[in-house]
């Protein structure tokens, strides 16, 4: 009886109609640092900016591109600490799926899968939406994919997105340079450029991550060497 | 062995109160016999809370107990004697698997871009026939399909949960399973009940992609066991191995393999009493499917 009380759920529809906290989450996402993802021809890139409180943060502790299977792997915008849940229980998914069918998961089924996750968050008692989106990119049997997950537990399939700080120049600017057939290079290119329009102050190789997938199907997190001949190339 | 005798025994060893209560282990070890199957600890059970044992009884296992509690030590010797001719007659007796309660025989075969799948219509209750048209082989999409030898009421139900699991998939997935993916879905299923199995063995087999043929079997536990050539399961398993290892040939096409599966089929059969009744043949090419009973010796 006690529990029973306080077991609702705190996502109450408003008279209006809309769901407040999870406006309230999109709004944590919206402010939240910039992430983007391009989908290549042979290929897909996900970057984000890696802003640090201080100086004196060690910045290769902190890893915000994350691999949940050796062909898919993830960006956020917004809270660090719900993106590790989010992270954890989309690998336990992914390997619960190889166990099952001793084949790796397709990249729409993990996303439907954490999509279901955080769905689930804006209905459950006792819990709060995640206040973070997702950028998903993969590479399996379907070529390359990239998904964005938002908090409400939506998802969609992009060419090319950006979610948080300055979303809407980002998006323009995306607009603006992508093309159908570009090239992974070119779309890390394009990735960079999208970054250092919005970023305040100067953008290096270690104040930004990039993630990319090639056909190979092996997602790997570029390392600051990498990034910087990218940098170069730029510039 | 005489410290695991409960004490309420030796109290009154003759009264049937004294033995109320008492699990078939006590009475087990009562007796000495730690082999005595589970069977035969109920009936002693049985024998032992029965108002008035009659005493005039050959069977070796009354006699065993009305010596070894009437008066334990004098009658040692008998008791020791019955105790050994109790344990012969129980190993000797005929030991019925319930694999083979039905009675089954299921054979796959691959051949040049396809495969065959075949199996016997018999269904039966240990020797006696009950059917004649029973289904071993269902299908599971277009190009996939299982055999399922073994217990018939678990074949049935295995089928109708991996079909359900299938259809599920497809919605899901909106694709049909690889048919490696469904045999590793089907060990999955088969090894969740590690400790209370289907008493299946089955035999999947199917076309992949490029129509590229597979075929492979497993124990009901689900350990899979992949082959280039055919693979057998069944009461007739034994007889299928011979046939099919003589009559085989690889890269058959789909008319030759017919005939091979059919044959080995109806020769394995012939030499096993519990499967037969003609059989049920499955040709599975990129382009077309081909069904076809078979007769055979329909006795």
């Amino acid at each position: 009886m006690g529990d029973s009380q306080y077991s609702f759920s705190l996502t109450t529809f408003s008279p209006s109609g809309k769901l407040v906290q999870i406006e309230h989450a999109l709004t944590a996402v919206g402010s939240g640092q910039t992430s983007l993802g391009i989908k290549a021809a042979n290929g897909v890139v996900i970057a984000t900016e890696k802003k640090l409180p201080s100086i004196l943060v060690d910045e290769t502790s902190v890893q915000k591109i994350q691999s949940l299977t050796p062909n898919i792997g993830v960006v956020y915008s917004g809270m660090g600490p719900d993106f590790r849940v989010l992270v954890r229980k989309s690998r336990k998914q992914a390997q619960q799926y190889y166990r099952l069918y001793k084949e790796t998961i397709p990249v729409t089924q993990l996303v439907r899968e954490t999509a279901a996750v955080m769905q689930e968050f804006t209905q459950s008692g006792g819990v709060r939406p995640f206040g973070v989106s997702l950028l998903i990119a993969g590479y399996d049997d379907n070529g390359p994919q990239l998904y964005q997950v938002d908090p409400s537990g939506s998802y969609f399939s992009w060419k090319a997105s950006a979610m948080g700080k300055n979303v809407s120049n980002a998006k323009t600017f995306l607009e603006k340079r992508y093309t159908e057939d570009m090239e992974l290079d070119d779309a890390i290119h394009t990735a960079i450029l999208t970054l250092k329009e919005g970023y305040e102050g100067q953008i290096s190789a270690n104040n930004i991550e990039i993630g990319i997938i090639r056909s190979d199907r092996e997602f790997k997190v570029l390392s600051p060497a990498e990034i910087k001949d990218f940098l170069e190339e730029v510039e | 062995m005489d410290r695991h005798i409960p004490s309420n025994l030796d109290r009154e060893p003759n009264s049937p109160s004294g033995w109320k209560g008492l699990q078939p282990s006590q009475i087990n070890a009562a007796l000495g016999v730690s082999c005595i199957q589970r069977p035969v600890a109920s009936l002693c059970r049985t024998f032992l809370l029965s108002k008035k044992p009659k005493l005039g009884l050959k069977s070796p296992l009354r006699e065993l107990l009305l010596l070894r509690f009437s008066s334990s030590t004098s009658n040692l010797d008998a008791c020791i004697r019955l105790r050994l001719r109790l344990r012969r007659e129980l190993a000797a007796a005929p030991a019925m698997s319930i694999f083979e309660y039905n009675g089954s025989a299921v054979v796959a075969m691959v051949g040049k871009n396809c495969f065959a799948i075949a199996s016997d219509r018999r269904l039966g209750v240990q020797l006696q026939t009950v059917a004649t048209d029973f289904q071993r082989v269902f299908k599971i999409h277009d190009k996939l399909y299982i055999g399922l030898s073994g217990l018939a009421t678990d074949a049935q139900t295995l089928y109708q949960r991996l079909v359900f699991r299938h259809k599920l998939y497809q919605l899901r997935e909106e694709r049909d399973m690889k048919p490696q993916t469904f045999a590793s879905l089907v060990s999955a299923l088969l090894y969740e009940k590690r400790f209370g199995p289907y008493f299946c063995q089955p035999v999947i087999a199917g076309l992949g992609e490029d129509n590229e043929p597979f075929i492979c079997t497993m124990d009901c536990i689900g350990a899979k066991e992949l082959a280039k050539d055919f693979v057998v399961s069944g009461t007739a398993s034994e007889s299928l191995y011979g046939a099919c290892e003589s009559m085989y040939k690889p890269n058959m096409e789909p008319e030759e393999l017919f005939e091979t599966i059919s044959q080995a089929l109806q020769s394995s059969v012939d030499r096993d009493c519990l499967s037969g009744w003609g059989g049920f043949v499955l040709l599975v090419t990129p382009t077309e499917v081909k069904e076809c009973v078979i007769k055979g010796r329909m006795d």
